[in-house]
């Protein structure tokens, strides 16, 4: 029985005296005097994102957790199209300066408490007060000026501005609809630690970086999970992670390492189970000083690169070569746009053009955190050798090199970026990299870049903005503005018992319907 | 009453040494990077503003000595203040502080009940092919890396006979690959040590006499000798649990043990400066306290210290 | 073994037939490997009679007493060859030799027993007196516990320790070295045994406390009727307490003799060059100058006695030390206060004159050490003046302080711990020359190096090698070179000779004289050991507790000693001359402590001049007792 009180003694008299049978039930289960055991999903993945209060992170770790326990106004499926969720319709009001929302009835959260109007009042609220502030989360929603309850199941958004990308963004993070009197009953912190949601899985017990144990919410709106517990395991270390789940300690293990996709692949009992990320890399050029100042030199350097040959030789295949710093699922791709082809010679050539004496150096700057990266980087240096250019690699620390390197222009003349476009809309790429004055774009300060990625955040036209953003990538592709590699696959090792798994492009694993045989 | 003074040293001498190395680690993790930074490094459409913001709601516009003796204002008062990202310092610290001395325990343990058998075979016979064998297994147990015994042993009793689980912190299974990786490690150096605490003990003129006396030769190893080793070899272990801290570190990341290296290196990783601030200075007031609890036990065991002439 | 020794008849008294050895040893060899360590010796013991075995280091005398009881292989040596016949009470009569391991581990201890050099280390420090007497006596009387303690008590009553209940509890680091050899003895005797062996019994202990201890290893023997092997390096020692005498050199017998027979008529060289090497006090009556040993090699003398030829002029001291008081500091309680002074030296007044040799004798913890470091600045003075060339050492400024260590120098006692094992000796020999900036080249470096080496009697080349390839008299040689390398005007030996075998001793005192003669050195000798002092002296100064009792030149003290305790000192010393005669002094007298609480200052002496510079202290009644 020690098990239970210790159970009770993390949550609040008001939340003992709502608990739902489902819950009753899981903590019957933990005490030991469970009549029938339970089914259980074992998950690891490598990181913890430490703070389960959708407003305070930004990790891919939250997705992955977030996604079974809140909902937000809209809902983004596996296929990435956008779906009513806690909303069942809206539309956009005097010139798209209002959004009127239609709220869900009959829903509520893990704790009884009801979803209505006042409920998304107050997420709103929290996010852009005081409350946000402290996280990474508001950023996102500026464009929001105030959220104003019309009835109980009606609300409308005040827009500051225009923001196209609003609607994809209220399936975000940050737009996940929190319970107000919760929170108030149990203060912030408590909330960070155990949050309350209405999704198919609330929260029953989190360990900080070791493990997270979710129940099936009984009174769920939308179904009902079809296995009852799920233990999110951290494992930060990815041998571990790869040790559990060939030892069946784990079903399903996200954050699959690319060296173990071979042993994945070849083992009995794991599947590889893949989808086409969000997650592109490349190298960018300094491309406002020294050689790289020269669109001829970034070209060739371009082109002296066999990008297939180093996808298939070290990432298993497992993504696509790309022209710009996008996938195929990004709004804004233009699928006219050529991939860069590898042509050693004419590399040479335009180098001899642009005046590079061969035997020249340049540096590469890296995070020496990411191993693959660091062995893609030793082919790209080899190709660079084979046309006269002589690449140094530096491995810099994450940090430094996030908040040194990069926003003060210190790196060498090529560096390390790779980017989870989240969002799957070129949008949120290009403005941060493209436009001048952004922290990540310390090189390119181009008036027609500028011009092109303010246009298609003043409209809601869908079309003007498709056609702006495909004009950014072709510009940046004639200029030869960066290096694009790869758009790397997602990669889920799934035990072969486990049934039910939809890959997600973005990381935001659902477990709804997943079901482990026994 | 000279073991009290001696014992108000250590203290002193402790504290010191503690913030000493807060201050150091508190300097030098600020030196190197943005928790802001960190925090946004996934989002995009962040701004300078945004980060200000942030730094400002973390406390970390404030300088450098105010957020210090803040830190250590916490630390006197035994509250240690909230992580930047994971709620109050002490409840982490408390759970992570056990599962850490559970394995430092049980490995040290472990391998103390290994070493001190193996090294006096090795003593006493010096020279010999036992000798040898058991000098070559050491150096070979020396020059594993633990992170690649951790995986060998995963590779073994995990995945391939599925006897141990891989990670994680349940029940008494999970506790076996991990202080076994530590425990080899360390086997390794002590059974060097008490070979050659013992060889120093056996050669003293006592020994000799004792087997003039007429005692068989196993008392005379395990009685006299083993008892005059003991002085040195509870020094030296106690010496080792630096060591033997810095290799549970890796260890806990490998195995996943919810211990205050997985604390202190996610500390690191994210830039949670109380947090890391927090558990190194743990850490370190453990290893002076061992330190210190080693030296009382040494005058407690040799009566030339014990009993004042 | 045809020869007999000597008879044993005469001590034997009232036995009329022959008696049979309880030991006899037959053509014994020990070896290492393949190097035989102990090379064919013979000998036999009988009951009550002592047998001395005789020998410097490595003559392989101690190995071949720990073959008797059956340890050396846990040297990693083994018997290879011969018998040793022991007549077993037990087993009965037994071939030590081809004895298993079980059986001789029951007649160890308990018929064989053995006495070892060091007491300090004999013991085992983390077990008590009372542990380690009862642990031989459960062995091998299997009786319990509670009548073992009892009987340890008697035992340490026989061995005449006071408070013997108290004792048991005690810890040996409790205890002092005289103490700690009769907790041996004790020991060693605790089964009556029929055979004692005593390897070096009384070498690490004052000479006052090796009188006693010899008395009693000899009254026991009188109790006891056990046969002993009396293990020594020591000639004057041996003659007092041995019936019988083999005298070994490199593993092997050099000659076999009574004790008589083996004075009055020495046969080998080596035993004559042992004997003549022997500094006998008492030898030097008469004669006013320090006078060297005569030496021998193999056959003929090569170097005979003689008077050291040179004259002290007694005008202006060289150094001069006044009122010196040396005190350290016992510090107690929670915070750490001083309680108590060890006064280490207190009060100690006198002079050295260029070329002069001034001994300070006593025994340990007479402050004789400390007077030398305080000398050398190793020691920080509490009061006092030790003034070179009139000017006060303790007030200088600290560039003529260093110009202060060069003129004094210091040779040590130990010279394997004196000597960077890393470093090559000519290396470690000129170091404190160039430090002093005496050498400004490598080849002005080279040339000293190389005339200091032959200076000390080693050679030139001697330079690129390293310590450990040097034995114990050539390592003292090298310290003694590097001393001279600074051209010091006064050398502090503190027990420069006093680990050194004797005929090596007698080399190096040699050669202190013979640079006394040539260089004008004078010396602060500071040694236990009367006869050395009395050879090598001028004039001698005798501490105890920390204050100089008596000084005078040497024909003074030893020839007309008035303080009680320089009395009993030169009474101690055994001498071949006097064996048998010399009475063994009282038997409970242990040095007093110097620790005194703050306030209790000692009692300072006033000196009366009994003749010209012969100053003796006030003595009170307490100590002729």
């Amino acid at each position: 029985m020690k098990l239970i009180t210790s159970t009770l003694s993390c949550s609040r008299q008001g939340f003992v005296k709502t608990v739902k049978t489902g819950l009753l039930a899981t903590v019957l289960a933990f005490s030991g005097v469970q009549a029938y055991a339970l089914s259980e999903l074992n998950v690891a993945q490598g990181s913890d994102p430490q703070n389960l209060d959708p407003i305070d992170t930004f990790r891919l770790s939250w997705g992955s957790i977030g996604s079974n326990i809140f909902e937000g106004l809209i809902q983004r499926g596996e296929d990435l199209q956008l779906v009513p969720g806690l909303a069942t319709a809206w539309e956009f009001l005097d010139d798209n300066s209002r959004i009127r929302f239609t709220l869900r009835e009959g829903v509520s959260f893990h704790n009884g408490e009801p979803f209505n109007a006042a409920a998304v009042k107050y997420t709103f609220d929290r996010l852009l007060g005081e409350q946000g502030q402290k996280g990474p989360q508001r950023s996102n929603y500026t464009s929001i000026g105030s959220v104003e309850v019309i009835d109980d199941y009606t609300v409308e958004f005040h827009m500051n501005q225009v923001d196209p990308v609003l609607i994809t963004k209220l399936a975000g993070y940050g737009a996940m609809i929190v319970p107000p009197k919760y929170i108030e009953e149990v203060g912030e912190e408590a909330f960070d630690r155990k949050p309350v949601g209405t999704g198919p899985y609330q929260v029953v017990s989190y360990e900080p970086s070791v493990e997270l144990k979710l129940a099936r919410f009984e009174g769920y709106w939308n179904g009902t999970a079809k296995t009852e517990l799920v233990n999110i395991r951290f494992i930060s270390e990815p041998a571990t992670r790869m040790a559990e789940l060939m030892s069946g300690g784990v079903d399903i293990s996200l954050n699959v390492p690319n060296t173990s996709v071979e042993t994945l692949k070849k083992n009995k009992s794991v599947d590889l189970v893949t989808v086409g990320g969000p997650t592109v890399n490349m190298m960018r050029f300094k491309a406002n000083s020294g050689i790289t100042a020269d669109a001829r030199v970034r070209e060739a350097m371009n082109i002296a690169i066999d990008r297939d040959a180093i996808l298939n030789a070290l990432l298993g295949g497992l993504g696509e070569s790309i022209a710009t710093a996008q996938g195929e699922l990004s709004f804004g791709n233009d699928a006219s746009i050529k991939k860069y082809p590898y042509d050693p010679a004419r590399a040479k050539a335009l180098l001899k053009e642009a005046g590079v004496a061969p035997g020249t150096d340049i540096t590469l700057d890296i995070y020496n955190s990411d191993e693959t990266f660091r062995e893609i980087s030793q082919v790209v240096s080899s190709y660079l050798g084979m046309v006269g250019l002589n690449l140094k690699i530096r491995a810099n620390e994450t940090n430094i090199m996030a908040s040194d390197l990069i926003p003060n222009g210190k790196t060498g003349e090529l560096f390390q970026f790779g980017w989870g476009g989240w969002t799957f809309d070129f949008d949120n790429t290009a403005y941060l990299l493209y436009h001048s004055g952004e922290r990540f774009n310390p090189y390119i300060n181009d008036a027609k870049l500028d011009e092109l990625l303010e246009q298609q955040r003043a409209t809601y036209d869908r079309d003007v903005r498709e056609q702006a953003l495909q004009q950014v990538a072709g510009y940046i592709r004639e200029q030869s503005l960066e290096l694009p590699l790869f758009n790397l696959a997602t990669m889920y090792g799934v035990s072969k018992k486990v049934s039910g798994f939809v890959p997600a492009p973005d990381d935001r694993v659902r477990y709804m319907n997943v079901v482990v045989a026994e | 009453m000279q073991q009290l003074t001696f014992l108000s040293q250590r203290l002193l001498q402790a504290v010191f040494v503690t913030l000493a190395v807060t201050l150091f680690v508190a300097f030098a993790i600020r030196f190197t990077g943005d928790p802001a930074v960190m925090m946004t490094q996934e989002s995009s459409n962040v701004t300078e503003a945004d980060l200000a913001m942030i730094r400002e709601s973390l406390g970390l516009n404030a300088p450098f000595h105010v957020q210090y003796l803040q830190f250590m204002g916490q630390l006197l008062t035994g509250e240690l203040g909230n992580s930047f990202f994971r709620g109050p310092i002490k409840e982490l610290i408390g759970s992570a502080l056990p599962s850490t001395l559970l394995l430092a325990a049980t490995s040290m343990v472990l391998s103390i009940l290994i070493s001190i058998p193996l090294g006096i075979v090795a003593a006493v016979k010096q020279g010999k092919w036992v000798d040898q064998l058991i000098r070559i297994l050491s150096l070979t147990g020396l020059s594993f890396p633990n992170f690649w015994l951790a995986m060998m042993l995963v590779l073994i009793f995990s995945i391939t006979f599925n006897v141990l689980p891989v990670s994680g912190f349940s029940g008494v299974a999970s506790l076996v690959l991990p202080s076994a990786t530590v425990a080899i490690v360390l086997t390794a150096v002590n059974v060097r040590l008490v070979r050659t605490a013992m060889l120093d003990v056996l050669s003293e003129q006592y020994i000799m006499v004792a087997r003039a006396k007429g005692v068989k030769e196993f008392w005379v190893i395990y009685k006299h000798a083993l008892r005059n080793s003991a002085i040195a070899l509870i020094t030296f272990f106690g010496l080792q649990f630096g060591n033997l801290i810095g290799g549970i570190v890796v260890v806990e990341r490998v195995f996943n043990w919810p211990g205050m290296g997985s604390l202190a290196l996610d500390a690191i990783a994210q830039r949670d400066y109380p947090l890391l601030q927090a558990s190194v200075c743990i850490l370190a007031m453990l290893i002076v306290i061992v330190n210190l609890v080693t030296d009382m036990a040494y005058s407690l065991i040799d009566p030339r210290i014990r009993v004042k002439s | 073994m045809t020869q007999q020794a000597s008879s044993p008849e005469q001590k034997c008294r009232g036995e009329t037939f022959q008696p049979k050895p309880i030991l006899s040893v037959n053509d014994l060899q020990v070896q290492f490997g393949s190097t035989p360590v102990v090379d064919k010796v013979s000998f036999d013991l009988y009951r009550s009679r002592t047998l001395a075995i005789v020998g410097e280091s490595g003559s392989g005398k101690s190995i071949s007493s720990l073959a008797i009881m059956g340890l050396v292989k846990h040297l990693g040596a083994k018997v290879s060859h011969g018998s040793m016949q022991f007549e077993s009470d037990l087993l009965g009569s037994v071939d030590l030799a081809q004895l298993p391991e079980e059986k001789h581990r029951i007649i160890r201890g308990r018929e064989i027993s053995m006495i070892f050099q060091e007491p300090m280390a004999s013991l085992n420090p983390v077990f008590t007196i009372g542990d380690q007497l009862c642990e031989t006596l459960m062995i091998h009387r299997g009786i319990s516990k509670k009548q073992a303690q009892a009987e340890a008590c008697q035992l340490l009553d026989l061995v005449r320790i006071p408070q013997s209940k108290r004792i048991l509890g005690y810890y040996p680091h409790q205890l002092s070295g005289g103490q700690l050899q009769r907790v041996m003895i004790a020991m060693a005797i605790s089964c009556k045994p029929k055979i004692l062996i005593a390897d070096e019994p009384t070498t690490a202990l004052d000479v006052t406390i090796q009188a006693q201890i010899l008395g009693l290893i000899s009254d026991l023997q009188n109790e006891l009727n056990s046969g002993i092997i009396f293990i020594s390096h020591n000639m004057a020692v041996v003659s007092e307490v041995a019936d019988d005498i083999l005298v070994m050199r490199n593993s092997k017998e050099v000659e076999r003799n009574s004790m008589e027979g083996l004075l009055a008529e020495p046969k080998a060289s080596y035993t004559r060059n042992l004997l003549s090497a022997v500094p006998e006090l008492g030898s030097m009556q008469g004669l006013e100058k320090p006078r060297y040993f005569a030496q021998y090699s193999e056959e003929q003398e090569t170097l005979p006695e003689r008077d050291l030829d040179k004259q002290v002029k007694y005008a202006e001291p060289l150094l001069e030390v006044d009122k010196l008081s040396v005190r350290y500091s016992v510090h107690d309680g929670f915070m750490g206060k001083i309680s108590h002074y060890v006064h280490a030296a207190e009060q100690v007044s006198f002079a050295i004159y260029p070329g002069e040799t001034l001994s300070i004798v006593g025994e340990s913890g007479s402050g004789k050490s400390t007077v030398g470091r305080t000398i050398q600045q190793l020691a920080e003075p509490h009061s006092g003046e030790v003034r070179l060339d009139g000017e006060n050492l303790f007030e200088l400024p600290s560039n003529r302080k260093k110009l202060f260590s060069r003129e004094i120098q210091y040779v040590f006692q130990d010279p394997y711990g004196a000597l960077n094992p890393r470093k090559t000796i000519g290396a470690s020999i000129i170091e404190p020359a160039w430090v002093h900036g005496l050498v400004r080249s490598k080849k002005q470096a080279d040339e000293r190096v190389a005339e200091l080496l032959e200076m000390v009697g080693l050679k030139a080349e001697h330079a690129r090698r390293y310590p450990k390839e040097f034995s114990g008299g050539q390592r003292q040689r090298i310290c003694i070179a590097r001393a001279l390398a600074c051209e010091p005007k006064l050398i502090i030996a503190d027990e420069a000779v006093s680990a050194l075998d004797v005929s090596v001793q007698a080399q190096v005192v040699n050669l202190f004289m013979h640079l006394q003669e040539t260089q004008g050195i004078a010396y602060l000798f500071i040694s236990h050991d009367m006869a050395i002092v009395e050879r090598i002296s001028h004039r001698v100064a005798v501490m105890y507790l920390g204050q100089i009792v008596e000084i005078g030149s040497r024909q003074q003290i030893f020839e007309n000693p008035q303080h009680p305790y320089t009395q009993k000192l030169i009474a101690s010393v055994p001498t071949i001359r006097n064996r048998k005669q010399n009475k063994s002094p009282e038997m409970s007298a242990e040095i007093p402590s110097v620790i005194r609480k703050i306030g209790d200052e000692p009692d300072v002496h006033e000196y009366v001049e009994v003749t010209k510079g012969h100053l003796v202290a006030n003595h009170s009644p307490a100590l002729t007792n």
